[in-house]
């Protein structure tokens, strides 16, 4: 056989060289659209000097969409009022507090890009937020850009964190699990089961509900970790039933728990336990489902929630509450959202305390005006005791030292920039406003969790 | 370092490496037709990967995190192991395809693979830790620090994209990209060549998993946490918007996509003034205009912006250069070059010594028949296809096998070849029990078909479906892949060779670059046969190939049938045209309501007038 | 005993929604020959436009019944500009998928756009609770049972002894012999997406009323169920996407009860994904899903 005439002689065939005219015009459509995104940033950069020249920018790092689209709602309104407060009061030597919804999506892959933007092209000076979802990815950046930032997440993580700019003043996911003991304790309940939605904040709370309530000697009947926003729980909620506990520690969104407790009525009689949850779910659409399926007597009266203490009757709590209201930004539906929930209050708090350490540093320049976030809230002789921004902006031009205090309570920074606060159990008003029914110290946490 | 910096910093990297992801992703479903749907999972799996094994114990740094292993390995190797792990995955996932289900189920499948995926890891917290995700996952670039760690890590991010690139070119472009798009575009018709399709498949969605992985380790040692929510089945969609924009099938046309979706337009996006009084509208648009954009272009420009590359394989001229398609000069040599084409392929052809070596053995196994056929039987739903039918093919004839409609010949014929079950009975090729054989075992042994329905491989050129039919190609290989051009080379010239003189002999040279699926039906059917021919079979089963054609073009097949006849090959022909059978045939088996009714020459058959009225009656 | 009484009675309850669901998706599967992945989005929309009408005062059933109605228009424009002219275009299967992937991405942006994201509440409308054999069910479950089982049968009347019914099924097996025989197919088509988007928005009400409370990802995260329920009893069969339904609302309440409820869910996944593995024509099959099916001669 061997080669046949016509092919003797043969050199190799060509190269695919025709990719030679895909590969230029791929080279010139993506330096074509290369170009368009430089062009966009570019103009981006003008755009977004919209905020003059004279804007100090917050950053709320947050969820605007995806499935956790809510929280950025809630956790911007409180930079909204916050910066109603200040500015109203004068600003920030000079400049005005604008706060600049940075979208976190609830992932860690699409924040990293989402925040690094805005660090880029926002003059970001503090920021609030950083929530669980994606605090693990968020906080480093805006550590390393030197940023000053109070966060909302409980992770544990950060209990003992180093980053110099990070704060916080809400509990750890641990202390949260255990307030919920610590108040069924104090009501004097035997057995209790716990029912959560599996999510990243109550993954790490529920070790310390656990650990609580065997401390604590409650006996914990069953616990169950329920997927969220399923079509029916019946079988879990008969599993509860049978154990017959006194109450029932849970800790779901809205349409999980209507869904859950719904179908708990249904199947044990008519009768649901008393509830303790978390003050979270303080909110217009918590309550609403769940009157509609409880009925506003159960509500009122068998649902706790529990969470980091704010005092609803606190000068600081006023103004947090004018600042919602006076807000362009905050329509009157969304004013009863928050106020309730200690967390985001807990960041209004966290904005405040910002600007006045600026004030204090006469600095806008993160670095220099960090640590006087300590100096303005710590208590101490010869020091001001102030509520409000104004307050404390006209006591700092009076040459004095400020101790703000705020929604909260005493705040106390221990060396991680944490601090602990106080727990409060809160009951739904007939209209849905918040109750309070009771403060516990920080101690009775922390022994809980020995 | 500036915040304009981090954030070029930021996209140099997410583009890196959503870039070797989209390549994973392309190989599979532009290249290779898998609808791997569950390709996030197999990204997620490398992050992991990558976590657990630079991460140290779980209980170090207070416990706070909850996972396996954290084994604290060096990092090149924790990125190794990553997409090992995922090229590993991406193969038990790929297993679901082993029922060769229909495409959309396929898919399907995958959509539910990732949710399962992701629900089983949000319960099982121990795991990765839960809905939490993991945090602090060390950089592999730690040491460095600021501009110095920024730059160098897209820097490491660029060299691994080359390096993934000249890999991907291994299995995308040349004989083994050309594989997997027959295989793509008619799997039936890829087994009917021989081709092991499903090692193939499983083969491709590891190599895809290893992309996959990769990516996940580069991404998460980059921003060092991840998470559930990183990784919803949503996220796959976005890498099929980006490859369906730039371009399905073409390396350079997912580098434009991965430039313009995610790039341009999901972080353009966010530019855009937010609306303080309805936060979500702009995030959602980013959402909605990746949707109307994937819509946009499965309407509008199915390729993507840059369409699929051109034909590997290229006509060799007797002067040795190579020439494309309507090259002038070429035609004027046309018809010398022709005669040359058919001499080389005849003369290429098995010696008939050979083959009447491997008859002599079947011989001594007592059998001179190539292929016998005994008891047949095949239900569908209640249809008795074909009922207790027995027949032989001697060897080095052309069979016929005719009868009337809903005689069962096809199906007959496709038990012969593997691609229909028989609920009974056996078939014996070449003296071997072949009853049990895969349909693509039998095309290497030397059984190979044609269909009905012509079955082309519909992107590929004339000449690309007649080389990537050729058997036992190096270029296949691992060692093919891995070798290059300067290891199978030469054969891919000779395998031309070859296709080129088959071409000549159907005389459909002017059609050499001509993309199959634009060739009329009579060429078609033309190149079912051609394409078959090519495996160096040693019993053709064609069926019905003159359905449609021209008497021209009938002839033309006919001329090449007895030419092969001569050659050694044996043909098991269904027709209906009774003269084309009477020209061809030796023998005729006649097939009435699934059984052999009749069997002879058919000027005998002729006159038996139970013949006639059968074909009358049926 | 009780206890396992008792939550196949849950199943049962569970599988109706997802029967009512599964069954109007997998004719639409039949009719047009694709797996129709935005039949979760207009789920939601249905259980959205039902809260819009009980805002009103409206009855929850008389909702039901108007959403349906409005859906059925919906879902005959759908496939009228948007579904046909796409596989018309020659979209290969999984192109066509993806596309219906898109387009429920797309509308559900534009719900939470208009909605924002919030959690919406129907309130209960269980009624009173009713036991028997073991078994309790809400007046809200037993209608919704008892709603399935109607539309079932009717659905099955139709198709069995009426000339539309069987121009439907012809059309369903065989659409080009179908018109051949003089069938307008094109009536039939848009006929069945009616009846199927009817379907689909009775189901998302009921949906709604039984989880009570929901937010833009309802359809979404159902539809998996739906799928399973679909595949589970043989794709293009009616009879057995309704018993697919209540097998797999059985299972993972089963599956909640005696494993875990965190993997509830992961058992309708595994449902699917033994069927696909095993017998990927379900139950009780009617189109051909396997390659081999398809260039069968």
């Amino acid at each position: 056989m061997g080669e046949s005439p016509a092919t003797r002689g043969c050199a190799m065939p060509r190269r695919p060289g025709a990719y030679g005219s895909i590969t230029s015009k791929a080279v010139k459509l993506s330096l074509a659209t290369l170009s368009l995104v430089v062009v966009v940033l570019a103009g981006s950069v003008g755009a977004s000097a919209n905020r003059a020249a004279g804007t100090l920018n917050v950053a709320v790092i947050a969820p605007f969409s995806g499935p956790a689209a809510n929280l950025g709602k809630f956790i911007s309104l409180s930079c909204y009022a916050a910066a109603e407060e200040v500015n109203k009061a004068g600003g920030v030597l000079g400049n005005q507090l604008g706060c600049t919804p940075v979208d976190d999506t609830g992932d860690p892959a699409d924040a990293v890009p989402a925040v690094t933007r805005a660090l880029a092209t926002s003059n970001i000076t503090m920021a609030t937020g950083l929530e669980t979802n994606t605090a693990a990815v968020t906080i480093p950046l805006i550590n390393n850009a030197r940023v000053p930032f109070f966060t909302a997440n409980g992770l544990p993580a950060f209990d003992n964190t180093t980053d110099a700019y990070f704060w916080r003043i809400s509990p750890s996911d641990a202390q949260n699990g255990a307030a919920y003991a610590v108040w069924a304790k104090l009501k004097k309940y035997k057995s209790a089961a716990i029912v959560v939605q599996a999510n990243a904040g109550n993954d790490t709370a529920e070790p310390g509900i656990v650990r609580a309530l065997k401390k604590l000697g409650i006996k914990m009947t069953i616990k169950l970790d329920i997927p969220g926003d399923a079509a029916s729980y019946a079988s879990v909620v008969a599993q509860v039933i049978k154990t017959k506990p006194q109450v029932v520690i849970t800790a779901d969104d809205p349409q999980t728990a209507a869904t859950f407790f719904s179908q708990y009525k249904q199947l044990n009689n008519g009768n649901v336990p008393p509830l303790i949850t978390a003050t979270d779910s303080l909110t217009p659409d918590f309550f609403n489902a769940l009157v509609k399926v409880l009925g506003a007597q159960f509500v009122t009266k068998d649902i706790s929630l529990v969470g980091y203490h704010v005092n609803p009757s606190s000068a600081a709590f006023a103004a947090y509450k004018d600042g919602l209201t006076s807000s362009s930004h905050v329509s009157a539906s969304d004013v009863p959202v928050v106020t309730g929930i200690g967390v985001i209050a807990a960041l209004y708090d966290g904005d405040i305390a910002m600007a006045l350490a600026m004030n204090a540093a006469h600095s806008t320049s993160g670095p220099v005006w960090n640590k006087f976030i300590v100096t303005v809230t710590a208590p101490g002789k010869n020091k001001v005791v102030v509520h409000t921004y104004a307050d404390g902006l006209a006591a700092l031009n009076a040459k004095k030292q400020i101790d703000y205090v705020g929604t909260g309570g005493q705040i106390l920074f221990n060396k991680y920039h944490n601090s602990a606060g106080n727990f409060s159990a809160t009951g739904f008003n007939t209209d849905g406003s918040p109750r309070l029914l009771s403060i516990f110290g920080g101690g009775l946490i922390a022994n809980a969790l020995k | 370092m500036t915040g304009w910096e981090y954030y070029a910093v930021v996209l140099l990297v997410y583009f890196g490496t959503f870039l070797i992801a989209a390549w994973g992703l392309n190989l599979e479903f532009g290249v290779a037709g898998v609808p791997n749907f569950a390709y996030i999972v197999l990204v997620a799996a490398g992050a992991y990967t990558y976590a657990v094994l630079t991460l140290g114990p779980s209980s170090g740094n207070g416990g706070f995190q909850h996972y396996i292993f954290g084994a604290r390995l060096p990092f090149a190797v924790a990125i190794l192991c990553a997409a090992a792990v995922s090229a590993v995955l991406g193969a038990i996932i790929g297993i679901t395809g082993l029922k060769r289900l229909r495409p959309d189920y396929q898919a399907m499948a995958m959509l539910v693979v990732s949710i399962t995926a992701t629900t089983i890891v949000v319960a099982d917290t121990g795991l990765v830790n839960g809905s939490a995700g993991l945090a602090l996952i060390p950089n592999p670039l730690h040491r460095m620090s600021g501009s110095k760690q920024a730059w160098g890590y897209v820097a490491m991010v660029g060299v691994i994209c080359c390096l993934v690139y000249v890999v991907l070119r291994r299995f995308s472009s040349g004989p083994f990209g050309r594989l997997l798009r027959a295989m793509r575009d008619d799997e039936e018709a890829a087994l009917s060549v021989g081709k092991n399709v499903v090692a193939l498949r499983i083969a491709v969605q590891a190599i895809g998993g290893s992309f996959a992985g990769l990516s996940g380790a580069l991404l998460v040692g980059f921003i060092g946490g991840w998470s559930p929510s990183a990784w919803l089945f949503i996220e796959t969609m976005a890498l099929l918007t980006a490859i369906i924009v730039g371009g399905m099938g073409n390396d350079w046309g997912v580098v434009a996509g991965v430039i313009i979706v995610p790039t341009l337009i999901v972080q353009g996006v966010q530019f855009l003034p937010t609306v303080a009084s309805n936060p979500e509208l702009i995030p959602q648009l980013g959402w909605i205009i990746l949707g109307l954009l994937t819509i946009g272009f499965l309407f509008f420009r199915p390729a993507g912006l840059i369409p699929e590359r051109r034909p590997t394989a290229r006509r060799v001229r007797s002067d040795g250069r190579g020439a494309h398609a309507g090259d002038a000069e070429t035609d004027r040599h046309g018809s010398r070059e022709s005669d040359a084409r058919v001499l080389s392929f005849i003369s290429s052809l098995p010696e008939p010594a050979a083959r009447l070596r491997e008859v002599r053995t079947g011989a001594e196994r007592g059998d001179d028949h190539i292929l016998v056929v005994e008891d047949l039987h095949r239900d569908f739903g209640g249809v008795r296809a074909v009922d207790g039918t027995t027949f032989s093919v001697e060897r080095g004839s052309i069979t016929g096998l005719i009868g009337p409609n809903g005689a069962g010949k096809s199906t007959a014929l496709g038990i012969v070849s593997g691609f229909i079950r028989p609920s009974a009975g056996t078939v014996r090729f070449d003296g071997r029990d072949v009853t049990s054989v895969p349909q693509y075992r039998r095309a290497r042994l030397g059984l190979v078909r044609t269909f009905q329905l012509s079955h082309e491989f519909g992107s590929l050129t004339t000449l690309e479906n007649l080389v990537v039919a050729a058997p036992r190609a190096r270029s296949e290989s691992t060692l093919g892949v891995v070798g290059g051009r300067r290891y199978w080379g030469r054969e891919e010239r000779e395998i031309t060779e070859r296709a080129m003189g088959l071409l000549a002999l159907f005389q459909m040279e002017e059609k050499t670059f001509e993309r199959a699926r634009n060739l009329s039906g009579g060429q078609k059917r033309m190149l079912e046969v051609m394409r078959a021919v090519m495996t160096q079979p040693t019993l053709l089963l064609l069926d019905e190939p003159t359905a449609g054609l021209s008497p021209r073009l009938t002839h033309r097949l006919g001329d090449a049938c007895l030419a092969l006849r001569e050659e050694g090959l044996s043909i098991l022909l269904v027709e209906h045209e009774l003269e084309t059978v009477d020209r061809l045939c030796d023998t005729v088996v006649v097939m009435v309501q699934g059984k052999l009714f009749a069997q002879g020459s058919m000027a005998d058959l002729r006159t038996r007038r139970e013949v006639q009225e059968a074909y009358i009656a049926g | 005993m009780g206890v396992v009484v008792q939550t196949i009675g849950f199943g049962i309850a569970a599988g109706a929604v997802i029967s009512l669901g599964a069954v109007g998706f997998t004719v639409q599967f039949g009719i047009s020959n694709v797996l129709n992945i935005t039949y979760g989005a207009f789920m939601t929309l249905s259980a959205y436009l039902g809260y819009a009408l009980l805002n009103r005062g409206l009855d929850v059933w008389l909702a039901l019944l108007l959403v349906a109605v409005a859906m059925a228009l919906i879902s005959v424009l759908f496939n009228r500009v948007f579904l046909g002219p796409l596989q018309r275009r020659g979209a290969g299967f999984v192109s066509v998928v993806i596309g219906t992937v898109a387009a429920g991405i797309i509308l559900q942006g534009v719900i939470v756009i208009l909605v924002g994201p919030g959690a919406i509440t129907y309130g209960a409308q269980f009624g009173t609770t009713v036991s028997a054999l073991g078994f309790t069910f809400t007046v809200a479950q037993l209608i919704i049972i008892g709603m399935t089982l109607a539309l079932m049968l009717g659905l099955h009347l139709l198709l069995t002894r009426t000339r539309i019914g069987r121009a439907m099924r012809a059309t369903s097996t065989n659409r080009t012999v179908a018109r051949a025989c003089g069938i307008r197919t094109e009536r039939i088509i848009d006929l069945t997406w009616l009846l199927t988007g009817f379907l689909c928005g009775a189901a998302g009400v009921a949906l709604a009323v039984t989880t009570v409370t929901f937010d833009f990802s309802l359809g979404s995260i159902f539809l998996i169920y739906m799928i399973a329920a679909a595949v589970l009893g043989g794709i293009a069969q009616p009879y057995g996407a309704m018993i697919g339904g209540i097998v797999v609302g059985v299972a993972s309440q089963l599956g909640a009860a005696y494993w875990s409820p965190a993997y509830q869910d992961v058992v309708a996944f595994t449902i699917l994904i033994i069927v696909l593995l095993i017998r990927p024509r379900g139950l009780f099959a009617a189109a051909g899903v396997t390659r081999r099916n398809l260039s069968a001669t």
